[in-house]
């Protein structure tokens, strides 16, 4: 609700920050960090230096303390600890060799994480010093940690006072002491940039502009040994590239099973279009299909049900089921939420007779399409991370964000036998990962298997394993060269990767991180990696490092 | 060996000692400043050794002590006083200034005698002292707090497990805080809390305090310094200063507490400006720093090497100042001196191998380092943190028998890169007082180069002959030719011969004092030289003889002259080469063999630290002594006697018998000294080493021989007397001094033209001015008589100021060489 107008002032405010009694806010602008008490309406404005001189100190950033210190870090690389009722500095601290960026405050109040340009993060720590002549207080520069290569653009703190720090370098960094930890977390991949279609091995690729189709390269040999890279006897071929309208971007994509149809979103406004896969004699080519129904709302999300028929999340919190022709999409069947809920992610099997939605209460409907009902998976605390439907039993596997897996039988409304029995015992070496589960898919062939991945892991249980270990009742086991299992997924063995088998499930450690898992097409699976290499060749330059000699 | 009886008839056997010579190792401890930083204190062996900061000389050494000692300390409650304590727990507390005043004070009593006193760390403002003892084979110390006024039994047991080593231990400056470094973790004592604080693998290595506040720094392997602040708080807080990438070996703050220095194997001291995040460094201290030491009046910080040597290093300028230096010690060869001991009759000093890729002039006589001679001119690398990096070292050196010529040969094999082996020729010229390289030789030899030798008493008119062996199977011939050109006269020096002998390794090399036959051994077998030709004229062997040979003289004197002597591991020989025989052969485990070139002694030592004098002439020893050191003699010479002395035996009369110890120690042998004045053990003994006056001129011999010159231009005044005896010997003197600035090395003399110009204005007027009464003198003969009788007065004069010029020379213008040569 609006209250009042603060007075204007001259400058950028760059940063702001308010005091934990609420009656005051920090700014930062060029040259001047301001106060502003709200209850008198009157600003204080604190000169960093002499304005003659033409070099502008640009404070990038503020914080206050409860005891009125304000703090600011400014484009010197100096972190400045101000007197508020003074306007004085009182302590100047040379953190930084470049700008500093962002500053966080600990909750004792005594001490300050800054960093910037130079990514070091550096601790300040307020200390008491002087013996006998009386005590002294200052700020000194602490403890630092060299985490992040690039510019360091936000720091938060926990109520443990561990920090969070990212920036330029796509990296979130979770740090703390003690034991000294540095956990890193890459950039998760944007939802609905890549799709499979696993009839037709086919992969849509998004990009900012462009739609791109790929057929997945094959294999004809048999896998008999395991660990071994196979020779391609068809190497991948790009069939298609869609290229959307001049300055548009393209924010959702969709491919169907048999990679006939393909659907994306620009602006929120659906655009569907028939693909004719190339055929002797003829060229691939593509067909929008012109005329969509007046009813079809904007939308955000879509996912194909089958050939044909699509779910699209559309903005206003309905689902909307629209079937598609040659010539026209109408809309089938609208599926309502609770009110107030927004849909999260969807998922259904290959047919699309089961469609999954989680919402952002974190509440999972799995809607019906053939009986046209809906149930409600039972309620937990963790936010939904993954989400998947078995393709011929039709249970619903759902991965939450503390690596709880559950599987839900859609046919007896309950969690089945499995998960009661198993994944809520034994999935302890899932929970000690630092990561979350971003896919689930299965495998028609070979239905004990489910395939989840992770950052940079593979992870795969296989139920029939997890039913013998248990009257083994050895869980945790390290074995190695299970045959079955080598059998079964045999072009990411071994040697792709370090594999880690604990009876039921079996880790593939891989170096690059994994965008997305998914199963294809009978034996074959489909891993999308990236280097981070390449993602370093596209950042900007990072600041020039002086040469430490010995220091780190 | 058997003893003769004309010996026995001569009162043998006569004791002999073996006196130091040197100074001894200086850095063992922790060295402190006095209050005006004008003197430096340290404790080397069982005395105080107190240095002048502004000269870099030894002014004084305290004998205090009769065991080695720990610690020196400034006290806190008396200004100007000093606490020394050795390992046996005697603890003296005296002034700089005033001799007399002198406290002792015994830690323990005879009972508790298991004891031993590791250091002592610090002295609080009340007289407390902290002292770590250690009991017998402990690793850990106990740190005890004894409280004023001084009982063996009245102590606090502060800490039972402390690490011995002084820098490892720090106490704060309000006496309350006791902080020390285990490599794992640093521990803070405090009234009865006792906190530790792990720092997981990176090793803590030293450890101080703040002068002012709650402070302390610790540095540690990664070579990376901590500041603890809030050390009473179970969480201090730290700061990190990273520049070092070897380990930190000591720490010392400046006195307000703004500067930090650091020193280590880098051999940089960095100052680290504490409030505002600023280093400066003072690299290429020439060898690793063990400790820095600050003073109160923040003039000075001073760094003490591993090569024994001091830096004093102006604080507020930066800037290296000066240096005081003992023995230089040969700190990276696994077998120390590896180039032997040479004699330089110039400086009359023993020329051996100091700091790496250096050696040393040492003036024995007045027991002190004249000037160190850069021989492969490179900067000294530190090592890597996980790798050795090998320097280029002086491997052997040779010196002419006139000193004019220096051969050495550097050597560098690192097992990965190619050898590196360099035969270099030094030229000392005279007029400039400096050794210039004349002719350096890449790869004079394919492998390792086992000796190199000048020719004794060289040809007149020409340059003595140099020869090399090498594990080449080669002994090589090297010759100063004449490289003149349009441009002037020069010279170099060349290979002229080479010769070998059945493929054996060359293992040792001489040639006859005439200059006429070349020895070298080929492995077992002694071989015969002409030096024009290089013809082999004989070898000598024995079958039973197959050690190598390790070292070749030949025989001087009238009997001996035709004899020549080799030693090998096991067994010392004598050959005849008139005869061709085997003259005698004893067995002996010898570590050097020593001849002495004025007569016909030799010198042979064993390994188990005895010594044998015998002539070639017979195997009869002349003289011996058995255990005379503790570690065995690494290489020995004999050295030309200053004064002749009747006292003396016959085999000592000429020269004096140098050697040098595995513990790097330099002694000579002596016959029959007084023990008690040579050992130092009268406690409480000061000897005054040189005449230390408050002038502002700096104490050397010229600034007393001005002072000496004023009073006795004073004298002659008030006498109203003729001046031409004393002109006469003005001139003298003048001459005499010219003598000494000839030779003399200006340590640290504030300009030399202000010097000369001081000096012309009292010595030549007066010169002038008697020339001028000598005419008058002539002329008038009435003053014949009185003449006379001031003639014999002058004499005098004179004889007492030669005397006193003879005093100067004596004591000390070898320290003022070694600045000027450099």
């Amino acid at each position: 609700m609006y209250d009042t107008t603060l007075e204007k002032q001259e400058g950028r405010i760059l940063n702001i920050c308010w005091h934990i009694s609420g009656n005051y806010i920090v700014t930062g602008s060029v040259n001047y960090v301001r106060l502003w008490f709200l209850k008198e309406g009157r600003v204080m404005r604190y000169s960093m230096g002499s304005t003659a001189s033409k070099e502008e100190i640009i404070v990038w950033c503020v914080g206050i303390l409860d005891d009125m210190t304000i703090i600011s870090g400014d484009s010197r690389g100096k972190t400045c600890f101000w007197n508020a009722e003074l306007g004085t500095i009182t302590d100047t601290v040379q953190t930084h060799q470049a700008g500093v960026l962002c500053l966080a405050v600990c909750s004792d109040q005594k001490s300050v994480y800054v960093a910037g340009v130079d990514p070091v993060i550096v601790q300040v720590t307020h200390i008491e010093t002087g013996a006998k002549k009386g005590r002294k207080e200052c700020w000194v520069k602490s403890i630092q940690r060299s985490i992040h290569t690039h510019d360091v653009r936000a720091l938060a703190l926990n109520s443990d006072d561990k920090i969070y720090s990212g920036g330029v370098d796509t990296i979130l960094a979770l740090s703390y002491y003690p034991p000294k930890t540095v956990i890193k977390f890459p950039a998760l991949p944007h939802p609905g940039s890549i799709s499979v279609a696993g009839e037709a091995e086919s992969l849509l690729l998004r990009y900012r502009d462009h739609l791109e189709l790929w057929r997945l390269g094959k294999s004809c040999q048999d896998s008999r040994s395991a660990g071994q890279f196979l020779p391609l006897s068809h190497d991948r071929v790009k069939l298609l590239e869609l290229q959307a309208r001049e300055d548009e971007v393209i924010d959702w994509c969709a491919v169907s099973p048999q990679a006939l149809w393909i659907a994306y979103i620009v602006k929120g406004n659906l655009r569907i279009f028939q693909f004719y896969p190339p055929m002797p004699g003829s060229q691939a080519s593509v067909r929008r299909v012109r005329v969509m129904s007046k009813d079809i709302e904007n939308s955000w999300q879509v996912l194909w049900l089958g050939e044909a028929r699509l779910a699209s999340a559309a903005t206003n919190g309905v689902i909307q089921v629209i079937t598609v022709s040659e010539m026209e999409a109408s809309l089938e069947k609208e599926l309502h939420l609770k009110p107030d809920c927004t849909v999260i992610q969807m998922n259904s099997n290959p047919d699309g007779s089961v469609l999954v939605v989680v919402d952002n209460q974190h509440t999972v409907t799995a809607f019906d399409l053939g009986k046209n009902n809906s149930s409600v998976l039972p309620c937990y605390s963790s936010p939904v991370t993954a989400i998947g439907v078995h393709p011929s039993t039709r249970d619903i596997v759902v991965v939450y964000a503390d690596m709880m897996i559950k599987e839900y039988s859609l046919a007896t409304q309950k969690y089945t036998d499995f998960c009661r029995k198993f994944l809520h015992t034994h999935c302890s070496d899932l929970t000690k990962k630092n990561s979350v589960i971003h896919n689930v898919s299965f495998d028609a062939c070979h239905t004990n298997l489910i395939f989840l991945h992770d950052d940079s892991s593979i992870i795969v249980i296989d139920k029939t394993k997890a039913i013998m270990n248990e009257e083994v009742s050895k869980p945790g086991k390290i074995r190695r060269n299970n045959p079955v299992l080598n059998q079964s997924f045999s072009n990411l063995s071994n040697s792709v990767g370090n594999s880690r088998t604990t009876a039921a499930l079996s880790f593939v450690q891989r170096s690059n991180q994994i965008v997305y898992f998914t199963h294809v097409k009978k034996e074959s699976l489909v891993s999308v990696e990236l280097n981070p290499l390449q993602l370093i060749d596209k950042l900007p330059p990072a600041l020039l490092k002086v040469k430490k000699f010995g220091g780190v | 060996m058997e003893v003769g009886d004309d010996h026995e008839a001569a009162g043998f056997p006569e004791a002999i000692h073996a006196v130091q010579t040197d100074w001894g190792l200086l850095v063992r401890i922790k060295p402190v400043l006095t209050a005006n930083s004008k003197y430096l204190l340290t404790g080397s062996g069982n005395s105080i050794k107190v240095f002048s900061t502004t000269s870099g000389s030894l002014l004084e050494e305290r004998c205090y002590h009769d065991a080695q000692v720990v610690g020196v300390i400034s006290s806190k409650t008396k200004k100007d006083q000093f606490i020394s304590c050795d390992e046996n727990g005697l603890v003296c507390f005296w002034s700089h200034q005033d001799r007399k005043s002198l406290e002792k004070f015994t830690l323990y009593t005879k009972e508790d005698k298991k004891f031993r006193i590791a250091s002592l760390p610090f002295c609080g403002k009340g007289g407390e002292l902290f002292i770590v003892t250690q009991e017998e084979k402990q690793q850990k110390g106990q740190l005890r707090k004894y409280f004023y006024p001084y009982k063996p039994k009245k102590f606090v047991i502060i800490s039972k497990d402390v690490p011995l080593e002084p820098n490892k231990i720090a106490v704060s400056v309000s006496g309350d805080h006791v902080a020390y470094v285990y490599p794992e973790a640093l521990y803070v004592v405090g009234g009865h809390t006792r906190r530790r604080h792990t720092v997981g693998t990176r090793y803590l290595t030293c450890v101080t305090f703040h002068p002012s506040q709650d402070a302390l720094a610790t540095g540690d392997i990664t070579g990376r310094i901590l500041i603890w602040y809030e050390i009473k708080s179970p969480k201090p807080t730290k700061m990190e200063l990273h520049w070092h990438y070897l380990p930190v070996a000591d720490l010392a703050f400046s006195v307000t507490g703004n500067e930090l220095y650091s020193g280590g194997e880098e051999n940089v001291l960095v100052k680290w400006q504490l409030s505002e995040e600023k280093r400066s460094f003072l690299p290429r201290l020439g060898m690793h720093i063990r400790f820095v030491v600050t003073d109160i009046t923040n003039t000075y910080i001073v760094t003490a090497q591993k090569d024994n040597a001091f830096s004093i290093i102006s604080a507020k300028k930066y800037k290296a100042e000066g240096v005081i230096q003992g023995l230089a010690m040969n700190t990276d060869n696994a077998e120390p001196f590896p180039a032997g001991i040479a004699y330089d009759p110039f400086t009359r000093a023993v020329v051996l191998n100091g700091r790496t890729g250096h050696v040393q002039f040492y003036d024995l006589h007045h027991g002190k380092q004249l000037f160190h001679l850069d021989i492969t001119m490179s900067n000294y690398y530190s090592r890597e943190r996980y790798q050795k990096i090998y320097n280029t070292d002086v491997e052997k050196l040779a010196v002419s028998p006139d000193g004019c010529w220096l051969a050495t040969v550097e050597y560098r094999d690192d097992h990965q890169s190619s050898m590196e082996l360099r035969l270099k020729f030094w030229n000392f010229k005279k007029e400039d007082q400096i050794w210039y390289l004349n002719t350096s030789i890449e790869m004079p030899h394919d492998k390792y180069i086992n000796g190199i030798t000048f020719q004794p008493t060289p040809t007149p008119g020409k340059t003595s002959l140099c020869i090399t062996c090498g594990e080449d199977d080669k002994f090589k011939i090297w010759k100063e030719i004449d490289n003149s050109d349009i441009y002037g006269k020069k010279s170099c020096w060349n290979c002229c011969g080479v010769g070998s002998y059945r493929h054996f390794p060359a293992t040792a090399v001489s040639i006859s004092p005439d200059g006429s036959l070349i020895a070298a051994g080929f492995g077992s077998i002694l071989t015969f030289w002409l030096p024009t030709t290089c013809q082999l004229k004989g070898t000598l062997s024995q079958p039973y003889l197959s050690e190598r040979i390790k070292q070749i003289e030949f025989g001087r004197g009238k009997d001996s002259g035709s004899l020549i002597v080799t030693r090998t591991k096991n067994w010392v020989c004598a050959w005849d080469l008139f005869m061709c025989t085997l003259s005698w052969r004893v067995s002996i485990c010898s570590t050097c063999l020593a001849a002495d070139p004025l007569s016909s002694y030799m010198a042979v030592f064993s390994e188990s630290c005895d010594v044998f004098v015998f002539e070639p002439r017979s195997s009869e020893l002349v003289s011996w002594q058995n255990n005379i050191d503790v570690s065995p003699a690494v290489s020995a010479v004999f050295v030309p006697h200053l004064k002749k002395s009747d006292l003396k035996p016959l085999w000592n009369e000429q020269s004096a018998l140098i050697y040098i110890n595995k513990n790097q120690m330099l002694k000579m042998l002596e016959v029959n000294v007084d023990l008690s004045s040579a050992k130092d053990t009268i406690a409480g003994r000061v000897k005054q080493l040189v005449q230390d006056t408050e002038a502002p001129v700096a104490p050397t011999p010229f600034a007393a021989l001005v002072s000496q010159t004023c009073m006795s231009h004073s004298e002659n005044k008030t006498s109203q007397s003729d001046l031409a005896a004393f002109g006469d010997q003005v001139e003298k003197s003048a001459i005499f001094i010219q003598e000494v600035l000839n030779e003399a090395r200006v340590y640290r003399l504030d300009s030399f033209a202000h010097l000369t110009l001081e000096f012309c204005k009292r010595i030549i007027p007066e010169a002038v001015n008697s020339e001028e009464k000598q005419e008058n003198e002539d002329l008038d003969a009435k003053l014949k008589v009185r003449e006379e009788f001031q003639r014999k007065t002058q004499k005098k004069i004179f004889k007492r100021k030669r005397k006193d010029l003879q005093r100067v020379t004596d004591s000390d213008f070898s320290d003022l060489m070694s600045v000027l040569a450099i």
